[in-house]
C-alpha cells in the first residue's frame, strides 16, 4: 500500500469537493430544470 | 494542453486508486461537496423554473410584466404555468442574451399560450389535464370554474366567431380576426379563445379582466342604455352569466 502524499491527498480532497458541489448545484439544477422544462413544453 | 491534461489525469487517476487513504477522502470530499451544492442548486433551480426574473432577461416586455404584476395572476403564477415552450428554446435565448440581446420589444417573439392552459386551472374539463408547470395541485383546485357558467359555456360551445344578428353580429362583415397568441390546445375546435376576451392585444397583454369594449368588438351596435338614456356597460347586466363556481373535490 503506497504512503499518502498528503498535500496532493488534500489537494485532490478538495477539487473533488468543488467538483461535487458544482455537480449539483449547476449540473443537477440545470438538469432538473431541463427535465420539467421538457415535460412542460416537449422537445 | 490536451495532452498534459490527459497526463495529469492518468497519472491522477493511478495515484487515487493506488492509495486507499486517498480514495476515501477523496469520495467523503466529492460527496459533501456534493451535499453542499444541494441548496445552491435548489435557488438556482426555483430561479429558472419559478422566477418571472429568468424569463424577463430576455423578454424584456415591460407593459406585459408590469400588466402581469398588476393582475390577479401575480404571486399566484408563473411564467412557466402559462407559457410552454419546448425546451430548445432556452439554449438559443440564452445564445440570444449573450449575442444578440433585444433591445425593444418587438424583437422579443410572441409567445403562444394554448386555451388548454387557461383550462387547465379555469375549467373543470381542464381538471383532467397533467399539471406540469410550477403552479401546485392544491391551488390548481381552488381556482374558481368558468365552463359551467351559462354565457362562457355559449362562448366555449360557439361554432363561429359571429354572433347571430340579434346579438350584435354584422354578417356578413367578417368578425375580428383571433387573437394572435389565442390558440387552442391539440385537437381542440373552440371557434373562440380565452384571450379573445381576457387577453387583450398588444399592449394590453396579461390584462385578464374582461370589459364591455371586448363584447362589443364582436357584438357590435348593442351598445345598452337604461331607461335614462345613460350608458351601461354590457356586464351590469350579463356579468352574473358569467361567474364562475368552486367545484367539488372529488379525490
Amino acid at each position: 500500500m503506497n504512503r499518502p502524499d498528503w498535500p496532493r491527498t488534500l489537494r485532490l480532497a478538495a477539487l473533488a469537493f468543488v467538483l461535487g458541489m458544482a455537480a449539483t448545484g449547476l449540473g443537477g439544477s440545470n438538469l432538473a430544470f431541463l427535465w420539467v422544462a421538457y415535460k412542460h413544453g416537449g422537445l | 494542453m490536451f495532452r498534459a491534461v490527459l497526463g495529469w489525469l492518468r497519472s491522477t487517476a493511478a495515484y487515487v486508486v493506488g492509495s486507499p487513504i486517498t480514495l476515501g477522502l477523496v469520495a467523503v470530499a466529492g460527496l459533501s461537496g456534493a451535499g453542499a451544492g444541494v441548496p445552491a442548486g435548489q435557488k438556482l433551480y426555483d430561479y429558472m423554473w419559478r422566477d418571472p426574473v429568468f424569463c424577463g432577461d430576455c423578454h424584456i416586455h415591460d407593459y406585459a410584466n408590469i400588466a402581469w404584476e398588476r393582475s390577479v395572476h401575480a404571486q399566484l403564477t408563473t411564467c412557466h404555468d402559462c407559457h410552454r415552450v419546448p425546451i430548445r428554446h432556452y439554449p438559443r435565448n440564452l445564445v440570444m442574451a449573450v449575442f444578440a440581446r433585444p433591445h425593444t420589444p418587438e424583437e422579443v417573439p410572441s409567445a403562444h399560450v394554448g386555451a388548454v392552459l387557461c383550462e387547465q386551472c379555469h375549467a373543470v374539463e381542464g381538471m383532467e389535464e397533467e399539471l406540469t408547470g410550477p403552479m401546485p395541485e392544491e391551488l390548481r383546485g381552488a381556482v374558481t370554474k368558468i365552463d359551467q357558467s351559462p354565457l362562457h359555456r355559449v362562448h366555449l360551445d360557439a361554432e363561429s366567431r359571429t354572433p347571430t344578428r340579434y346579438h350584435g353580429g354584422r354578417e356578413p362583415s367578417s368578425p375580428p380576426e383571433p387573437h394572435p397568441a389565442g390558440g387552442h390546445g391539440e385537437g381542440e375546435q373552440h371557434a373562440i379563445a380565452c384571450l379573445d376576451c381576457h387577453g387583450g392585444q398588444d399592449l394590453e397583454v396579461h390584462t385578464f379582466e374582461a370589459s364591455a369594449r371586448d363584447c362589443v368588438a364582436c357584438h357590435q351596435g348593442i351598445t345598452p342604455e337604461d331607461e335614462r338614456g345613460a350608458s351601461l356597460s354590457c356586464l351590469d347586466c350579463h356579468g352574473r352569466g358569467f361567474v364562475g363556481s368552486q367545484p367539488e373535490r372529488t379525490e
